[in-house]
């Protein structure tokens, strides 16, 4: 569970649901948070509050496509694709993130030794 | 139990007919509902998933309320996108475009046509849906070979009737003529069928490639209408007889500054300039912008076919002073000038002709190049077209087709006429 490190986990939200939704064809919501959790080996567990609103978002902005098609159960749910400018952002932002983390990690890394 | 109350809100807002909240409501509801059952599947008590489910998910108003002002926002942002109608792409399309590239890299998709996934055959399957006013299939003389069109009955809140396109009539149901009164879910709709248009009716979208597989009544009293904030509709009419283009220019022009003075907030574009309504003709909205570069094309191309007639007509000449000495051999031993002139034309016809078919197979490969490497932006140019694939490519082959084949008729009569002249 991600616990208190929320704060730092809202932005990469975004990321992690782009990422998530090139290994595979159109998922909905439950799922894309279920295959983060898998994939982060239970470490990330995204709460539909911060989910939902995410994926809408990114949908508003081109990115993502949803629509409205019958689950593997029989029920209505929206399943979401990546778009070619999901696709485009997603590597754009992934290289962007990385040297970010690496930088901060770099700086932590180098703190942590002089404490 | 505050996992309990939520549920209920949620089921009461379910009632309520707010089509936005309603895919909310549904999309969290699946959350919760499935991941309740798969909770129970690993052994939990109904109570315990429920509650562990609501945990996991958190705080559910907050997020119903921070979906609506994103689906809000999306909304005004696209147009009604998803949701809603076109009959003519008219210029707001320019400025909007503008705006929402300025905004992302994404792709703005500006025809409002409503993709909805039909579902009642073997699988689901995506159409493209357009939702019309009253008046629309009247103006344009829109004829069913099926059933009815639409009535004034129809257009009542939702569209509860569809009527299908000839192409969708015969591609998803087989020309099914017992159709009319059966009901297929449309966007997760039932929508009863009452008619099927004729395939002699082309549509404006169709015209431009883009021809639509449902139309569903579109009910302008909808609240979603009656917000003055979208300018999502395009709108087509027929113009009285002796009435010009420039006379409705006139007469919109004064309506849209009435408009302006009446809502000086919200009829605005997207600059926040005064909105102006456009009017178009169909024709130009068909070709867009493309006809005086076309026009351009065409003249460098017919310069450039002269050049090449008279660069032919130099070579024929050429051989034809080689040709002098034979020519006064044949004479001598005693051929007829008809004889003669025929066995010139003989040759040159050959040349043409053959020249024309070497013409006729690089057009072919030409179109055919054109068509698949075609950068868009000239209407009915590219394969786009839905229901008719293959007409707009054998229109441009034909007009290459044409073209050659009066080019080798010039230069052919261009050839006989100086050989005439020689003899």
């Amino acid at each position: 569970m991600a616990g208190s490190s929320n704060n730092l986990m809202y932005g990469s939200v975004d990321l992690l649901i782009l990422k998530t939704l090139t290994f595979g064809g159109p998922m909905h919501g439950l799922a894309i948070g279920e295959e983060i959790r898998k994939l982060s080996r239970d470490r990330l567990q995204i709460e539909g509050n911060a989910l939902y609103p995410s994926l809408h978002r990114l949908e508003g902005k081109g990115l993502l496509k949803g629509e409205w098609r019958i689950s593997e159960k029989g029920r209505r749910a929206r399943f979401y694709v990546l778009t070619t400018a999901g696709q485009k952002c997603l590597r754009k932002d992934m290289k962007e993130w990385i040297s970010h983390t690496d930088a901060v990690r770099y700086v932590l890394e180098l703190a942590a030794g002089e404490v | 139990m505050d996992g309990r109350s939520g549920w209920k809100r949620l089921f009461r807002l379910e009632e309520s007919h707010r089509h936005l909240n309603r895919n909310i409501d549904e999309e969290i509801m699946f959350h919760l509902e499935s991941r309740i059952e798969s909770l129970m599947e690993e052994g939990m008590k109904e109570e315990e998933a429920r509650a562990e489910a609501h945990r996991e998910f958190g705080e559910i108003e907050s997020t119903r309320e921070q979906l609506a002002r994103i689906d809000n926002r999306n909304l005004r942002r696209r147009t009604i996108g998803d949701a809603l109608s076109t009959v003519l792409p008219i210029r707001c399309r320019n400025t909007a475009n503008g705006k929402s590239e300025a905004l992302f890299t994404a792709r703005w998709e500006p025809s409002p046509s409503r993709p909805s996934n039909y579902i009642g055959g073997e699988r689901p399957e995506r159409l493209s849906g357009i939702m019309v006013t009253p008046e629309v299939f009247q103006i344009l003389d829109t004829a069913t070979i099926l059933g009815r069109i639409f009535l004034a009955d129809d257009f009542n809140g939702m569209p509860q009737v569809v009527i299908l396109g000839h192409s969708t009539w015969r591609r998803i149901f087989g020309e099914d003529r017992s159709i009319i009164g059966k009901t297929i879910i449309l966007s997760g709709h039932p929508t009863v069928i009452i008619g099927v248009l004729d395939p002699g009716w082309v549509s404006p979208r169709g015209l431009m490639g883009e021809e639509v597989d449902v139309w569903l009544p579109l009910d302008v009293t909808l609240p979603e209408f009656q917000s003055t904030g979208y300018y999502i509709l395009e709108v087509i009419a027929r113009l009285k007889p002796g009435a010009s283009i420039k006379t409705a220019q006139a007469e919109m022009n004064r309506l849209a500054v009435t408009l302006n003075e009446e809502m000086p907030d919200t009829f605005v574009d997207w600059e926040g300039n005064p909105r102006r309504i456009p009017i178009i003709s169909l024709q130009s909205a068909i070709t867009g912008d493309i006809e005086s570069p076309l026009l351009l094309l065409l003249g460098a191309v017919s310069l450039l076919l002269a050049i090449a007639c008279a660069n032919v007509a130099n070579l024929v000449l050429a051989r034809g002073t080689e040709q002098v000495h034979e020519i006064g051999l044949r004479f001598a031993l005693g051929a007829s000038r008809r004889r003669l002139m025929g066995q010139l034309l003989t040759e040159n016809a050959l040349l043409s002709v053959s020249g024309g078919m070497i013409g006729i197979v690089i057009a072919v490969f030409g179109v055919w190049i054109f068509n698949t490497m075609n950068p868009g932006g000239i209407p009915m140019a590219d394969g786009r077209s839905k229901s008719s694939p293959s007409s707009t490519r054998s229109r441009m082959g034909i007009s290459r087709f044409s073209e050659l084949t009066c080019a080798d008729g010039n230069s052919f009569l261009e050839m006989s006429c100086l050989i005439r002249f020689q003899l």
